[in-house]
């Protein structure tokens, strides 16, 4: 296994990409700490509390119909498909 | 780690609160991300949340827009969360037909229940009884 990292340049953000061995998934989130000339990942569990505060944190109203069920879900991509129909 | 797709109605109730099923969602999401699972989306997925999201808010369609962007922005930040598609085998896509017929899909959802198989993914968390014909062989389980 590499022991050595490089950081680059992706769009506005730094990279760093890690090996492959040590098994993190895309989309995964790591606690983060630096300590002095350690930069410390951890693959911690979040809590209950920190899941529900995170979720509120990705949750954006879309004004849609408050009564709107799968079956109305459906039909309207049924209808779609209709339409475009010759 | 387990893994499970998302479906449109899951993500549309999300982000619904004042709909009778916004606090599920918000449940399935939570144990899901609690228990560490990946997480699947499809651009089929994408495309059903964007058309619904228009076509049931009662947000003017400029700044429809501009929320639905912020809400995928939003969710492409839930913890495990990947984007994938079914293989580009033209040979694959025949099961989707083979799918319609055996389960009595529409062809979107026999695309869904494809993607789901090629990425041998076991779980679906949606509010949709059409795949209850799937759930109930088995190959495929409901996330509850």
């Amino acid at each position: 296994m590499k022991d050595e990292v490089t950081a680059f340049q992706l769009g506005s953000s730094t990279v760093v990409t890690l090996p492959k061995e040590f098994g993190i998934k895309p989309g995964q989130r790591l606690k983060i700490k630096k300590d002095k000339k350690q930069i410390i990942l951890k693959e911690g569990k979040m809590t209950e509390h920190e899941i529900r505060k995170l979720l509120d944190s990705l949750r954006v109203d879309l004004h849609l119909k408050p009564d709107l069920t799968p079956e109305e879900i459906n039909e309207e991509l049924d209808r779609r498909y209709e339409e475009m129909l010759p | 780690m387990k893994r499970c797709y998302l479906d449109t109605n899951l993500l549309l109730y999300f982000n619904n609160p004042n709909s009778p099923f916004y606090q599920q969602a918000g449940s399935i999401l939570a144990k899901l991300i609690n228990n560490n699972w990946q997480l699947f989306l499809s651009p089929l997925t994408l495309d059903e949340y964007f058309h619904n999201t228009l076509r049931f808010t009662n947000l003017p369609k400029e700044k429809a827009m501009k929320t639905l962007k912020k809400s995928l922005n939003k969710l492409i930040k839930l913890p495990n969360i990947q984007l994938i598609n079914p293989s580009t085998i033209l040979g694959t896509h025949k099961k989707v037909l083979n799918f319609m017929i055996k389960y009595q899909l529409r062809s979107r959802d026999a695309y869904h229940l494809l993607i789901m198989i090629e990425n041998k993914i076991k779980y679906l968390a949606t509010f949709d009884n059409d795949f209850d014909k799937i759930f109930e062989k088995g190959s495929i389980k409901k996330f509850i």
